[in-house]
């Protein structure tokens, strides 16, 4: 079989917050149509290390980074890239659904598009339909696609917001923690919507939920203070661990 | 009954000692058929609840790593430990219709399979690998010492030295003991899973040589507080209390 290709990877990835280094040197790489995770104890710099990998990170005063995050061969942190570009080809989804309450369903997904100066109805109407396909939510919104995004319950505002971010084709998709806000019923919609996703993007997820990195990550890594601890195929280590401090973590010892 | 892995280790050693004591019943000319029965229920009621308990543990704890490793291991071992009984009982049977058959190797396959049992019931209380790999390693002996019972029961059957009714009797009990070896056998190579992760079985070659050692990490490099406690006061008091009846 044919390796995956590598789209995404870190290089010694430092980030700080002013004098604080909240994550220390991670080096990972990133292979198409995957799912991987991210776990560790709050505080591990998870979610900072995920913000670093599509710029937002540096939207913080006083933050910024150090080391490559490696897009497709190019380290988005050289002075010539543009951050927003960077941000429509690496989507997020955050915690909490964060539909723009001002807009429709319809406008909510294809506002990327919009922005990019994309005019012609038919290509979006053509686009949003894909993207709310995709994201498993058209045949619930299909018939009023006018009204008010946040009109939607949790889990479907959750999937507008993931049918936002693949409107504009991003090769990488961050989410943090996408399913900590929702109910199991959603979050079971949601991950089987993350392993659709995974045919065609390459997914990273933060995630305190240990149960459902092992359900639909491929592989898993784990942080502490910083640093990486282990990196893996999620199948090794949610069932035989080489370091101490990740088995201690999966069976609950620590953390 | 608390769903813990210490409940559950407590209860397999508790089952693996019913199940010595029933070997060692059969055995035991002098005992009744109704002790070794009444052990053997025993031995099914744990077999039953240690499997509700494995279930209730992994659908309530979510365990990952080593703590789902010894759940999955526990559900095999409460198998092969109820396997063990039935084999008690059916050696109890086969002995009773022998009277004259004389046959050494079956006390040393009593020895030796009974030595296997508390050795693999040791490893896992301690998560011994040296010592549940010695256990793999004796199968073989048992093994032979099967073989034997089976030639000299055709050598003498032949020279018309025994009754065969008695003789085929013996090597029924052979094979009871050499398949409560191969119970051992598993026992000891899920012991090896619980700690390493390793899944030995099927594998000759690694089995016959000191592989299985470089494939183990062994107990030492565990932490304390992962050696589950087993409070062997509390499986005496219980195994003299159920064992005097």
């Amino acid at each position: 079989m044919e390796e995956a290709k590598t789209i995404l990877s870190t290089k010694n990835l430092e980030c700080y917050f002013g004098d604080f280094h909240a994550v220390k040197g991670i080096s990972i790489e990133y292979k198409e149509k995957s799912i991987n995770a991210i776990i560790g104890p709050s505080g591990c710099g998870k979610s900072t290390y995920l913000r670093s990998l599509n710029r937002i990170h540096e939207e913080i005063p006083g933050a910024y980074n150090k080391g490559e995050v490696n897009l497709l061969g190019k380290n988005i942190y050289e002075k010539d890239v543009d951050p927003v570009l960077i941000r429509r080809n690496i989507g997020m989804v955050f915690q909490k659904p964060n539909p723009f309450p001002s807009l429709s369903i319809f406008d909510n997904v294809v506002i990327g598009l919009k922005l990019q100066g994309v005019k012609n109805k038919a290509l979006l109407q053509e686009k949003a339909e894909i993207s709310l396909r995709k994201a498993a939510l058209w045949d619930e919104v299909k018939d009023k696609l006018n009204k008010p995004g946040t009109s939607l319950s949790g889990g479907q505002q959750q999937r507008l917001c993931i049918a936002r971010t693949i409107a504009v084709d991003p090769p990488v998709i961050l989410m943090d923690e996408p399913t900590s806000a929702l109910d199991p019923i959603a979050t079971a919609s949601i991950e089987e919507l993350m392993l659709e996703l995974k045919k065609e993007f390459c997914v990273i997820i933060v995630t305190h939920n240990m149960q459902q990195a092992a359900r639909v990550a491929d592989n898993t890594a784990f942080f502490v203070l910083g640093e990486l601890i282990e990196q893996g195929a999620s199948e090794q280590i949610f069932t035989n661990p080489k370091q101490k401090k990740t088995e201690d973590y999966i069976t609950g010892r620590f953390g | 009954m608390e769903i813990s892995i210490d409940s559950l280790k407590e209860n397999i050693v508790k089952m693996g000692m019913l199940a010595e004591k029933a070997i060692k019943l059969a055995f035991d000319k002098s005992a009744k058929s109704s002790e070794l029965f009444e052990i053997e229920d025993q031995i099914n009621s744990f077999h039953r609840v240690n499997d509700d308990l494995c279930l209730k543990y992994m659908a309530l704890k979510n365990p990952m790593g080593p703590d789902l490793r010894f759940a999955i291991a526990c559900v095999k071992i409460n198998g092969d430990l109820e396997r063990i009984g039935d084999q008690a009982i059916n050696i109890k049977r086969s002995l009773n219709l022998v009277r004259d058959a004389k046959f050494p190797q079956i006390h040393t396959m009593k020895d030796e399979v009974g030595r296997m049992l508390k050795e693999c019931l040791d490893s896992f209380i301690h998560k011994d690998t040296k010592m549940a790999t010695s256990v793999i390693h004796n199968d073989q002996v048992v093994n032979d010492l099967q073989r034997s019972v089976i030639k000299m029961f055709l050598e003498q059957g032949q020279k018309e030295e025994l009754e065969l009714e008695e003789g085929f009797q013996v090597t029924k009990i052979a094979k009871c003991l050499e398949r409560i070896g191969d119970l051992a056998t598993n026992i000891s190579e899920d012991v090896i899973f619980i700690v390493s992760g390793s899944d030995i079985r099927h594998n000759p070659e690694i089995k016959k040589t000191s592989q299985i050692d470089e494939k183990l990490r062994l107990i030492q490099e565990l932490p304390s507080d992962q050696n589950q406690k087993v409070d062997m006061e509390n499986i005496t008091k219980f195994l003299k209390k159920t064992t005097e009846k």
